[in-house]
């Protein structure tokens, strides 16, 4: 039996995680539950990348960088690590605005936050 | 002289079997993200989707990204969560409505989508295959140094940003 992963198997399950977290993200109506969907849309993107990590960064950063022959490094795994600190940085951001949110309105139902609309 | 294996065996050491063990536990703790009434439940049901996300990293030969998952995101972004459910009160509730009036039309734009990433999947040539066996055993090496070496601007402006979210998230979140 074969030891390999065949890389649309990652490419579909990745589709269908970004399409849950799209239908979470749009469907929801309160604003921790849309974070979370952004979330797990997020994850499917850092999915994809460390697929193709496994099989193309190495060979393709050595030969980018064939003039520094120390750099061979596995770059979808760096974009992943970039990835989830700015991932980071957007739910703190998010949770932060939330509470704000809360303050001024007594909910989090973004259904209710209508201030801006004419 | 012949050995002969167990086809169970082989079957129990092949990682696309691991692979789709944790994708259905990935994709099965996503719809619970996306279905469930109680926001608590959500945010639990996230959780098992990071390990099993984990799980996939380590099956791809990628332990420090798995390790950093299971660090910042099922363990810091969880907890951060639970505090701002704590702090706003009033969502967790029997008669609570979930879902906005666009249900129907966000569930048949998110089947679409689903779709048309398939499709085009089916179009492009995609047959190469990730050999799990093969990965390189010291990412971790790997990925510090080219941190240090080839993307130290990236790695510079990745710590302001987070000096500036930190401050912009202190300055949203206390009292004025």
């Amino acid at each position: 039996m074969a030891q390999v992963i065949p890389v649309y198997h990652v490419l579909v399950v990745s589709a269908l995680l970004f399409s849950i977290g799209l239908y979470g993200a749009m469907s929801r109506r309160n604003a921790i539950g849309i974070l979370l969907s952004l979330e797990l849309m997020l994850n499917a993107g850092c999915l994809n990348l460390v697929a193709f990590s496994a099989k193309w960064g190495p060979t393709f950063t050595y030969q980018t960088f064939r003039a520094q022959e120390d750099v061979s490094s596995p770059v979808g795994q760096i974009f992943v690590i970039f990835v989830i600190t700015i991932a980071a940085c957007e739910i703190a951001l998010g949770l932060a605005l939330i509470i704000a949110m809360y303050r001024h309105h007594r909910s989090i139902d973004v259904d209710n936050l209508n201030l801006l609309k004419w | 002289m012949e050995t002969t294996v167990n086809p169970v065996h082989l079957f129990f050491v092949n990682p696309l079997f691991y692979f789709w063990v944790f994708s259905f536990a990935l994709l099965g703790a996503a719809v619970g993200v996306v279905m469930m009434r109680n926001i608590v439940h959500c945010t639990l049901s996230l959780c098992l989707a990071f390990i099993c996300t984990a799980g996939i990293y380590v099956i791809f030969g990628a332990e420090f990204l798995a390790a950093a998952e299971i660090l910042i995101y099922a363990g810091a972004v969880t907890v951060l969560i639970f505090f701002a459910l704590m702090l706003s009160k009033r969502i967790i509730g029997r008669d609570i409505i979930y879902k906005n009036r666009q249900s129907i039309w966000a569930m048949l734009l998110s089947m679409a989508m689903a779709l048309v990433l398939i499709a085009t999947l089916a179009y492009g040539n995609w047959n190469y295959e990730v050999d799990p066996t093969v990965a390189p055993m010291d990412n971790t090496k790997m990925i510090g140094r080219s941190l240090m070496l080839s993307y130290t601007l990236v790695f510079w402006v990745t710590g302001f940003i987070l000096t500036i979210t930190m401050i912009g998230a202190l300055m949203l979140a206390k009292k004025d």
